[in-house]
């Protein structure tokens, strides 16, 4: 039929749901470890229908356009703005890496940092009750928890005035942050438990930890606002592009009079 | 008179290809590396071939824009990337690359980037740099070599599947005055303003066809009037 309306039709789709994933971006601007997400567009044209003839493209009927296509958006792993809260359960990873948690269903997922808290059983866990993997536990009695650069946790107990390490916090860094998955609440999901290397904080490039800030997003309000104008323009000329050929079907349906 | 209704239908499915074309253009004005389609029809030819046949990319560079994003390349200056899609070379300076699932150096729909001297570019996962003359490095150890090359007709670049261009009837060379930038990509060279006039005309000649079939419509009635009372 007239090919203009669906070409226009794809256009509004993929324009749309580019401007979700900005207001997804904006509306996450203070949520701390937020990464911000990118769409992507790619040309949709039909593919050939002789793929393996070399000679097909010369000769033969060129490929019909088919509108535009929004790719699968990307996550930008890029470190957010630290803010030092001076709240000593904060903590923030200054650098690249994630901090590994243990989630109810016995799988792992990745952490970006945030509030810490002490479970009842006596773990140190995130703010959403996951523990961490490198098992903390805090026994009774210990206070002042201090969480150092390369992830040593100390805390002192009563009478004693020197903190004692109980434990390691360890950093994990994925080889490809385009591969994984993003969970509800600020988690992520490596597709595959091979990808993810663990190493001290420091180490291997690592990031660093440090205690009493947390890590804003990565959105920037111009880049965004840039994108949801051009964004706007593009869905109501993608508009047009339906009224033109709404007209014209309209020109050859008023031929008989 | 026959053909006064031949080049009437003509020209109202000259108007549909032209806003069909426009559409696409419009569609794709946020595609990074999208070339425009022009269409070199002529006004009125009954027996124009399909409208993809007289459609050639304009060549003209976009502006860079800043993303940050390592994957991201654009080219300043003349000169593609060089992809394998269905067993055959296209070309592309839409610059969106991640890493594949076997490692390999890939375009965002997944079309395989080709070294300078041909084949895949594995990528191992290390630090990923590319330098302006298209050497790539993982970890500051060079891997290969990004293919950046130019048409020696660019006048027989036509378009192929996947949004990618063929060098057509003509060849590639290597490119000699490219720079890569990573980090950027180059936005489409879609102008809205002379899209939207192409769309206004292509519909106002669509009106004109329709007045042209009226035309035709008025005087074969009376023709039959005058004809069916004698």
């Amino acid at each position: 039929m007239n090919g203009a309306f669906y070409v226009g039709a794809t256009g509004l789709s993929a324009q749309q749901r580019a401007l979700d994933v900005i207001a997804n971006n904006i509306a996450n601007i203070n949520t701390p470890g937020y990464k911000r997400s990118q769409a992507r567009f790619s040309e949709l044209v039909s593919p050939l229908s002789r793929p393996d003839d070399p000679q097909a493209g010369l000769d033969g009927p060129a490929p019909a356009m088919l509108g535009v296509a929004l790719d699968a958006s990307s996550r930008d792993f890029s470190q957010g703005a630290l803010s030092v809260t001076g709240r000593p359960m904060d903590l923030a990873i200054s650098g690249p890496g994630f901090i590994e948690l243990a989630a109810p269903g016995g799988q792992t997922v990745l952490w970006r940092g945030g509030t810490l808290q002490v479970t009842p059983d006596g773990f140190l866990a995130a703010a959403n009750g996951m523990p961490l993997k490198s098992t903390i536990s805090v026994p009774t009695g210990a206070s002042g928890i201090t969480i150092g650069q390369d992830g040593k946790v100390s805390a002192v107990f009563d009478g004693s005035a020197n903190a004692r390490q109980i434990g390691q916090i360890d950093v994990v860094q994925v080889k490809d942050p385009g591969g994984l998955s993003a969970l509800d609440g600020g988690l992520y999901q490596a597709a595959n438990e091979r990808d993810v290397t663990a190493s001290a904080p420091g180490e291997d490039g690592a990031g660093l930890l440090k205690q009493g800030a947390i890590e804003g997003s990565n959105v920037q309000l111009t880049d965004e606002m840039v994108m949801l104008l051009l964004m706007q323009r593009a869905y109501s000329a993608n508009a047009e592009v339906v009224q033109a050929g709404d007209q014209l079907m309209s020109i050859a349906n008023e031929l008989r009079r | 008179m026959g053909s006064l209704v031949d080049i009437a239908a003509a020209v109202l499915s000259q108007s549909e290809r032209r806003v069909e074309l426009a559409g696409q253009n419009i569609s794709n004005v946020a595609t990074p590396g999208y070339k425009r389609r022009v269409s070199f029809e002529s006004f009125l030819s009954p027996d124009a071939g399909p409208a993809a046949a007289n459609q050639v990319p304009d060549l003209s560079p976009g502006k860079l824009t800043n993303t940050g994003n390592p994957y991201d390349f654009a080219i300043a200056g003349d000169g593609f990337f060089a992809v394998t899609a269905a067993g055959r070379t296209l070309y592309t300076r839409q610059g969106q690359f991640q890493r594949g699932a076997d490692g390999r150096l890939e375009t965002a729909q997944g079309f395989a980037v080709q070294a300078e001297d041909g084949g895949d570019i594995p990528l191992k996962g290390g630090v990923f740099k590319v330098l302006d003359d298209g050497t790539v490095e993982e970890d500051g150890q060079a891997v290969a070599k990004l293919a950046l090359v130019d048409f020696t007709d660019p006048k027989a670049a036509t378009f192929a599947e996947g949004g990618l261009l063929s060098a057509g009837a003509g060849d590639v060379q290597p490119a000699k005055a490219a720079l890569l930038r990573q980090g950027m990509l180059e936005a489409s060279n879609v102008s809205m303003g002379d899209e939207m006039v192409a769309m206004m005309e292509a519909v106002r000649r669509a009106e004109g066809g329709q007045k042209l079939v009226g035309v035709y419509d008025d005087l074969m009635g009376r023709v039959l009037q005058a004809f069916g009372q004698s």
